[in-house]
């Protein structure tokens, strides 16, 4: 019934509330809001429910009672400069609000820093973000250091916890290329998540040559969110002592140094280039990058003669075929002479005497000594961080954050005790000026050309010798057993025929089986012979039938494959290649005895491990060392990349 | 008329309360009410599982049974790596991502706490769930913090395997035990040795540890779960001296399978493993005889309990449905079946009284005193990173002679609360 047109209800002005009241509606209505944000949604107790409907209400009745007021006692009308005026008219008021505002603002995080260091040192840190990383097996030690090292950083100014925990494990570089090339990662098949294992996060790639055919983070569905490179270890030629008291190596190039080196008779060994980044970039050296001037060396080996030298001298030394640590390895056991083609990280290990790969898991205290030469055309392992595209956003921001700290400087200090160089400026540590490494050594600038890669595996197919490989697969009863993931001798059967598969044109093979009805000798299921498609048909029959029962003659059936494999031949590689799950039970020979008769033969005895016998066996050991083989641990689910990657260098080119 | 000014007031707040009740039931309350709590969520309900260690893959047949039992929501499991570390990180990874796609965890019993305090998990609503049927110290590895979070899906505890043909009867005590072993060593021309437990640097090294210190009458926790090493220094001392007297000599890097070979061929007088090794042992090297071996509880009910537990995940859009999953899994005829036909040890008291299972499998009272006794290790949200520290130290005294650290304490204690030491090098 009132006729003012000011909006205000009948009765006059509604009665302002005076300040204390409204400090008191402002800490309630706070209060309210409170209340709700921290109970759990839904409610689960009564308690809940009391809370979120108070706060709920409370904050609802003071907004509609307050504010309400406020806004209908203003009467702008449309006048804005009536709100400045209301503001000056509070002047007090408003300053004292401003003031504790920023007063909080400035204090509140410090103080809040403290309340929660003092909480977590009483309840406990807060749950940390899991981080999943991958690297191959030749690298995941490098990233097993830095993650420490980054869990170590992120705990210092935090009260001691770390914000982020990071799981490193280490996959096939071949699997996991395949992988992110799919662009769908792990969420398709559930089957990697066992095979392989979590879906990385993160993959720490050797070199940025493996990422060459894989989509750009740009790309459409590209699983590649984002790639850095962070460290980078130049390839050089470590000599013992003996030849690098010899003579200056300075201002080589590789050409002229390995002519240089195998002339004068010293045994220069390299890994294979197919199942290794670094034996492909040594093998591209060696084989002759166009310098800068475009021109070859004068010096320059035909891919042949290169090849030829250096199965000699893995030959001579009774060096494995597989990667950089496993000749390193082998070179710490026997106290060899010959030269290793690694990089400067793995040469920065071998003289401080840490762990070498799967075959030298624990260090030793008295290290041998190699002096690392750099020609003067050599290039570096670039190390790579590749964040994946799959990774949701508490794993997305963790990874980016890891990869920003490996770029700055505590990163890189991280980066150097590793033994590798960090790109960016850094300090040189107490690693890189570990004795017979030279850091100021600058690896050549300029990549290599990308077609320069598919060149050099393409001579080296032609030029690498040639593969006669017996396969020698235990059928003894105990391969019946059957795991969690099924029937060993199931397992057994695939990962030899994925193996057989990896064969080249010019290779032969044999395949046996042990033990034969008597069971101390065995069945030759295909003789030896070329690797023609008939011959593949008739294995993959054999295998087919196995049944597997009886005793395990496997000193026996190794020393046969070796004398069926015939007289040595230096211009072909002779193995016999063993997957077996237990110990010997009816050969009648003992380990030495096979090492003593094998030993020299110049066949090679390469043994893969399941179930219940493993590589630590001091027979297989002895066995394996004595005729230059290689043996590895598998478990049944990856049994076929073992078995691939253990004798991918004694196969000959496609 | 005029409205006297002080009914405003009370009309605004009136207003304003009855505003925020109807908001909040509308949010919470009415959606429950129209959908029918009975009934379960369609769709494929996810378990992420470590590997099943169970003979002939007898989760997976259960899991069948389940979808033929409920054709709209059926269930599937995605198994990840046999490496323990590998799948706790795996669930981690998908339970802080948010995106819902896991609705059932197969927790190894040392994880429940982590995933319960972290919020990943769904506490389960004990009106609701019937607990009482399981075994005491299962179910109490699935509480944390005054709530369920977790049924019992399968249980474990270490044992003592013995050679039946060079024992008469089992050791009753630890210093038994070690007597046993040094009077095999002592005999010429033998190649009988020691105790062959899981000494390789991961979490059985922790387990084995754990029962050896309980064996000398130490503990590292008590039953309120507080740190006790200081009070049991010399306890704790004398349990590991004595693991590192009765190991097999060069103490070896062995896991469960490689124990299993070690006992198997003959070379060890006793082996710590878990039951499930009961029904594998009997198959032998081929050609030789199957090693004639005892199973016994460890001496002085000194076990330590594993397993694993099933709990719902936070963000699963089925609780429903995953909650019946669960409790259809660890039921009493699942148990049954996963015990007899899987070999796991079963978390429900009636397959233990069960006559016919009794006199099929003999051994199973054995099992059922041991883990009627067994310890539990620390229900801790930072377990993993206490065993790291437990097994430093462990391992130091055993491998390379060093002693145990003056503060072993304060440095559990530490690591119970998160904390990551600075790294020490040597």
């Amino acid at each position: 019934m009132s006729e003012t047109g000011d909006g205000s209800p009948p009765g006059g002005p509604l009665p302002r509330p005076t300040a204390p009241w409204r400090a008191v509606g402002f800490v309630l209505a706070v209060l309210g809001i409170v209340l709700v944000a921290i109970t759990p949604n839904p409610p689960e107790t009564a308690q809940h429910w009391i809370q979120i409907v108070a706060g709920a209400s409370l904050t609802a009745f003071l907004t509609t009672y307050a504010g309400w007021h406020e806004v209908a006692r203003l009467r702008l009308q449309g006048r804005p400069t009536l709100l400045l005026r209301w503001l000056q008219r509070r002047r007090v008021a408003v300053g004292v609000a401003v003031g504790l505002a920023v007063a909080l603002a400035l204090g509140v995080p410090p103080a809040w820093d403290l309340a929660r260091g003092v909480s977590m040192g009483i309840a406990g840190c807060a749950p940390v973000t899991q981080l999943r990383m991958v690297a191959d097996p030749e690298t995941v030690t490098t990233a097993r250091g830095l993650a420490d090292s980054y869990e170590q950083w992120t705990a210092t100014d935090n009260h001691h916890c770390p914000t982020v925990d990071v799981y490193v494990y280490s996959g096939a570089g071949d699997e996991i290329r395949e992988r992110v090339a799919k662009g769908t990662g792990w969420l398709d098949e559930s089957t990697a998540l066992r095979d392989i294992g979590p879906q990385p996060d993160v993959w720490l790639a050797a070199t940025s040559h493996e990422l060459a055919d894989l989509p750009q983070p740009t790309a459409q569905g590209s699983a590649i969110a984002e790639v850095t490179p962070v460290a980078v270890s130049p390839v050089v030629l470590a000599v013992p002592d003996a030849v690098a008291a010899r003579e200056k190596y300075e201002h080589s190039r590789w050409a002229d140094l390995y002519r240089r080196l195998t002339d004068e008779d010293v045994d220069v060994v390299r890994a294979d280039p197919d199942s290794t980044q670094l034996g492909l970039l040594a093998t591209a050296l060696l084989y002759g990058v166009p310098g800068q001037d475009g021109a070859a060396s004068p010096q320059q080996l035909p891919p042949a003669e290169v090849e030829h030298r250096i199965a000699a001298a893995l030959d001579r030394g009774g060096f494995p075929l597989t990667d950089t640590p496993g000749l390193l390895c082998r070179h710490r056991t026997l106290g060899a002479q010959a030269a290793v083609i690694a990089s400067e990280q793995q040469i920065v290990r071998f003289n401080l005497g840490e762990p070498l790969g799967s075959s030298c898991l624990s260090g030793t205290d008295r290290p041998g000594r190699l002096t690392a030469l750099y020609p003067t055309d050599t290039r570096a392992l670039d190390h790579q961080f590749v964040r994946l595209a799959w990774s949701d956003p508490p794993q997305e921001q963790a990874a980016a954050r890891f990869g920003a700290w490996l770029r700055s400087d505590p990163g890189r200090e991280a980066i150097v005790g590793t033994g590798l160089r960090p790109v960016g400026p850094y300090t040189v540590g107490p690693t890189l000026t570990t004795v017979g490494i030279d850091p100021g050594a600058v690896p050549a600038t300029e990549p290599i050309p990308p077609g320069q890669w598919g060149r050099t595996a393409a001579a080296h197919d032609v030029a690498q010798r040639r593969g006669r490989v017996l396969f020698a697969l235990d059928t003894s009863g105990s391969m019946a057993t059957e795991a969690p993931e099924g029937r060993r001798a199931d397992f057994a059967v695939a990962a030899v025929l994925a193996a057989l598969g990896g064969m080249g044109p010019g290779d032969e093979f044999g395949l046996w089986f042990f033990p034969d009805a008597p069971g101390t000798g065995h069945v030759e299921a295909v003789p030896l012979g070329s690797s023609g498609p008939d011959r593949l048909a008739a294995a993959r029959q054999a295998l087919a039938g196995v049944r597997p029962a009886g005793n395990t003659p496997l000193f026996r059936t190794m020393t046969d494959g070796a004398a069926a494999l015939g007289p040595a031949d230096p211009g072909r590689v002779d193995a016999v290649v063993v997957l077996t799950d237990g110990e010997d039970t009816s050969s009648g020979l003992t380990a030495d005895a096979v090492s003593a008769s094998l030993a020299g033969s110049g066949v090679r005895l390469v043994v893969v491990t399941i179930g219940e016998i493993r590589c630590s066996d001091p027979g297989l050991v002895a066995i394996t060392t004595a005729t230059a083989g290689e043996c590895r641990d598998a478990d049944l689910s990856n049994l076929s990349t073992v078995l691939r990657t253990a004798i991918a260098g004694l196969w000959g080119g496609r | 008329m005029a409205r006297s000014p002080q009914w405003h007031p009370l009309a605004w707040s009136s207003a304003g309360v009855v505003v925020g009740i109807v908001a909040v039931l509308l949010t919470t309350t009415i959606t429950g009410l129209v959908s029918n709590p009975d009934d379960l969520e369609d769709g494929p309900i996810v378990v992420l599982s470590g590997r099943d260690d169970s003979i002939d893959g007898q989760r997976q047949k259960l899991i069948s049974q389940w979808n033929q039992l409920h054709p709209r929501s059926p269930a599937r499991i995605v198994e990840a790596s046999p490496i323990a570390d590998a799948t706790r990180s795996e669930m981690l990874a998908r339970a802080q991502s948010g995106r819902g796609e896991v609705d059932v965890f197969n927790l190894d019993v040392t994880w429940t706490a982590e995933f319960a305090d972290a919020g990943y998990i769904r506490s389960l609503d004990e009106s609701r769930v019937s607990t009482s049927g399981f075994l005491a110290g299962p179910l109490a590895t699935c509480r944390y913090g005054g709530k369920l979070w977790a049924l019992p899906f399968n249980t474990d505890v270490g044992l003592l395997y013995y050679r039946s043909d060079l024992l008469d009867a089992p050791p009753r005590t630890w210093d038994e035990l070690e007597d046993k072993v040094q009077e095999m060593r002592a005999r010429s021309g033998n190649d009988v040795d020691g105790y062959a437990g899981q000494l390789a640097d991961y979490e059985g090294l922790t387990v084995t540890a754990l029962e050896a210190i309980r064996g000398a009458g130490g503990s590292v926790v008590d039953e309120d779960g507080n740190l006790v090493v200081e009070n049991q220094r010399a306890a704790i001392a004398a349990g590991i001296e004595r693991l590192r007297v009765i190991a097999p000599a060069g103490i070896p890097e062995l896991d469960e399978t490689s124990s299993v070979r070690l006992f198997q061929s003959g070379r060890a007088l006793f082996m710590r493993n878990w039951p499930v090794t009961v029904r594998s042992l009997p198959q032998g090297l081929e050609g030789t005889p199957a090693v004639a071996f005892g199973v016994a509880p460890l001496p002085g009910g000194a076990g330590v309990l594993g397993g694993q537990n099933l709990a719902v995940s936070a963000d699963s859009t089925r609780p429903r449905a995953a909650q019946a999953l669960i409790e259809f899994l660890t039921g009493e005829r699942s148990q049954q079946i996963l015990f007899e036909r899987g070999g796991l040890p079963a978390t429900r008291q009636v397959v233990y009284f069960d006559q016919a299972v009794r006199d099929r499998y003999p051994y199973i009272a054995t099992l059922e005193e041991a883990i009627s006794s067994a310890e539990l290790r620390p229900a801790q949200p930072h377990y993993a990173r206490f065993s790291d520290v437990f097994r430093a130290a462990v391992n130091g005294y055993l491998r390379h002679d060093a002693p145990l650290p003056d503060d072993l304490q304060d440095q559990l204690v530490d690591a119970l609360k998160g904390w990551l030491a600075p790294a020490d090098d040597g």
